[in-house]
């Protein structure tokens, strides 16, 4: 699976997508190529390159666009895959958001108030702790919408997010403890992960080959395994 | 290893000097001396060596030549003034370029590590000039009588470069001609070295086609054309593919041809989609690994930011230019700086009012 960075390349996102492919030795897609299916992050940096290692996990010839919408912050970047889905190619979309302090629940009342009032029609076909599908409809187009919500269902932490994941890794590959760490960044993964910066190529380069991957981002796989599905 | 660079009465600039990493890119208005950095640089091996066909000072001359009016006087600032001086240091290693008026002439002269050498003489006032072969030696006498000695005939001023420096490169689009008909020569070598299908690949990553190889053959008449060809064997003239895609693939043959120790680009977006600005960082990123130091001019922030970010293991540095007076200012900025102008709302080309 190839990852094209679809944001200008003078934001962030596409930046510290492309120095991390060249650090973890990852192609980028740089060719003006049709993509079959798109992932749309909320947040920007690590997610991006979480999104980067995962895909290049998968086998596959497919592209996936990668995209931060720098309008709509959470959900409201379901306004963003209306866009998408104009351009009648894309069928399937991912979105990935973090679940923050919310609880799960809200999170999907939330994503299910955002489609309706974006006037997408959905019927949810996979109900799964932090990940849906649903099937939608706009404007006589028909994609998929999967949404996948980051965060580790441990009370450690005080928020969720893509750290959440990255912060369970580094315990269980590296043998790390974890409470000190979050003591010192008062509970915040984001926190905890920045204060990690000097050991991130080492975790991403481990992200990249370890079998404990595929279980700590179950959903994150699920979602790239059928976002290049035609079921 | 940096290099220093001090310009005096050259071109644009009446004195300045910079100091330059691995990954420099130097960001500016109009006039405020980008291209006189990469000029000066470019001549600084020997501004009378042969490079692509024809001495580094006449194709400067050709890029200059408003209506045709190229002369070398326009070496010196304000077309006046008696001397031009371009030193460098690198490593330990000194390196002086002196153009030196004497009546309609101007001596070019080469002063490397304490040794000068006469490569030869510009005719002031047309692009003509005359080279010393062989190369001739000088010092003062204890007397102060200038001493001559010729050197050997395998020393002359086509082929001298300094040991200082090493070969520099010079590419801006206008010169894209020239490069094509060097390219032509040499052909053979690009075919035997599998260096015409390796870029065609590489280029095909920044666009939709995809091409398989580069090929020098007949267009209409006769006459020849660089091909791209596709990878059902149909071949479109490069000149046809758009100018990002010339400017790359050429770019890319040209180096892969001279194999310079430093790489000078004028306007490096010009023409260039995102895509292909991409596949070009990841190439400057190639260049920077075999040892090459790039330097880089541009007007678009995308780019600037862009290539210092994606190759920040090479410590990029972002040189913010602005002449007054023929004074070279700069101001040399991190990333992380840039991103803080940006937020205070100044847009970094047009920081040079604040910051210098």
């Amino acid at each position: 699976m190839n990852l094209r960075c679809l944001n200008q390349p003078r934001e962030s996102i596409a930046i510290s997508l492309s120095k991390w492919a060249r650090k973890l030795k990852i192609p980028l897609t740089t060719k003006q190529t049709p993509i079959d299916a798109a992932i749309i992050i909320g947040d920007g940096t690590p997610d991006n390159i979480v999104w980067l290692i995962l895909t290049h996990r998968l086998n596959g010839k497919c592209t996936v666009g990668l995209m931060k919408p720098s309008e709509f912050p959470r959900f409201a970047s379901v306004e963003a895959i209306k866009t998408l889905i104009k351009g009648e190619r894309v069928e399937n979309v991912l979105l990935s958001v973090d679940q923050e302090a919310s609880t799960l629940q809200q999170i999907w009342e939330e994503a299910e108030k955002s489609l309706r009032n974006a006037a997408i029609e959905f019927k949810a076909s996979r109900v799964e702790g932090r990940f849906r599908v649903f099937d939608c409809i706009y404007t006589n187009h028909r994609f998929k919408t999967l949404i996948v919500v980051n965060g580790v269902d441990n009370p450690i932490y005080k928020k969720h997010t893509i750290e959440d994941h990255l912060l369970e890794f580094y315990k269980e590959t590296l043998g790390e403890d974890l409470n000190t760490l979050l003591n010192e960044s008062e509970e915040d993964p984001k926190e905890a992960w920045r204060r990690l910066k000097d050991k991130e190529e080492q975790i991403y380069q481990q992200l990249l080959t370890s079998d404990k991957t595929e279980r700590i981002f179950t959903h994150h796989i699920a979602a790239l395994r059928l976002l290049i599905t035609q079921e | 290893m940096r290099l220093t660079l001090e310009l005096e009465n050259f071109r644009g600039v009446k004195r300045g000097s910079l100091s330059l990493g691995d990954l420099n890119i130097l960001l500016g208005g109009n006039n405020s001396g980008k291209t006189t950095i990469l000029e000066s640089l470019f001549l600084a091996p020997n501004p009378l060596r042969n490079i692509l066909n024809k001495p580094a000072i006449t194709l400067l001359n050709s890029l200059h030549s408003t209506l045709g009016s190229a002369a070398n006087i326009s070496i010196f600032h304000n077309y006046s003034g008696q001397g031009a001086r371009i030193a460098c240091a690198v490593n330990g290693s000194k390196l002086e370029i002196e153009f030196q008026r004497v009546g309609n002439l101007i001596e070019v002269r080469v002063i490397e590590n304490g040794v000068t050498y006469l490569v030869g003489e510009l005719s002031a006032f047309d692009d003509k000039y005359t080279l010393q072969n062989p190369l001739i030696t000088e010092r003062v006498s204890e007397g102060g009588l200038i001493v001559r000695k010729s050197l050997t005939e395998e020393m002359s001023a086509e082929n001298f470069v300094s040991k200082a420096i090493g070969n520099t490169l010079y590419f801006h689009p206008w010169l894209i001609k020239d490069i094509w008909e060097y390219l032509r020569d040499r052909w053979v070598d690009y075919r035997a070295q599998g260096s015409t299908s390796r870029i065609a690949k590489k280029i095909s990553e920044g666009i939709t086609s995809d091409y398989d190889d580069l090929l020098l053959e007949p267009f209409v008449r006769g006459q020849q054309t660089l091909y791209v060809r596709s990878r059902d064997g149909r071949g479109v003239r490069l000149g046809d593919e758009g100018s990002g895609v010339q400017v790359l693939a050429t770019l890319m043959l040209l180096y892969e041809s001279i194999k310079p120790k430093t790489m000078l680009i004028d306007d490096v977006e010009s023409h260039m989609n995102p895509s292909l600005l991409m596949q070009t960082t990841q190439w400057f990123g190639e260049i920077l690994g075999s040892g090459t130091r790039l330097v880089i001019s541009t007007h678009s922030l995308e780019a600037a930011k862009f290539i210092a970010g994606t190759l920040e293991e090479y410590k990029p540095e972002i040189i913010l230019l602005a002449l007054r007076d023929g004074i070279l200012n700069t101001k040399l900025l991190t990333l992380e700086e840039l991103r803080e102008v940006e937020k205070a709302g100044i847009d970094p080309r047009m920081a040079e009012g604040v910051l210098l």
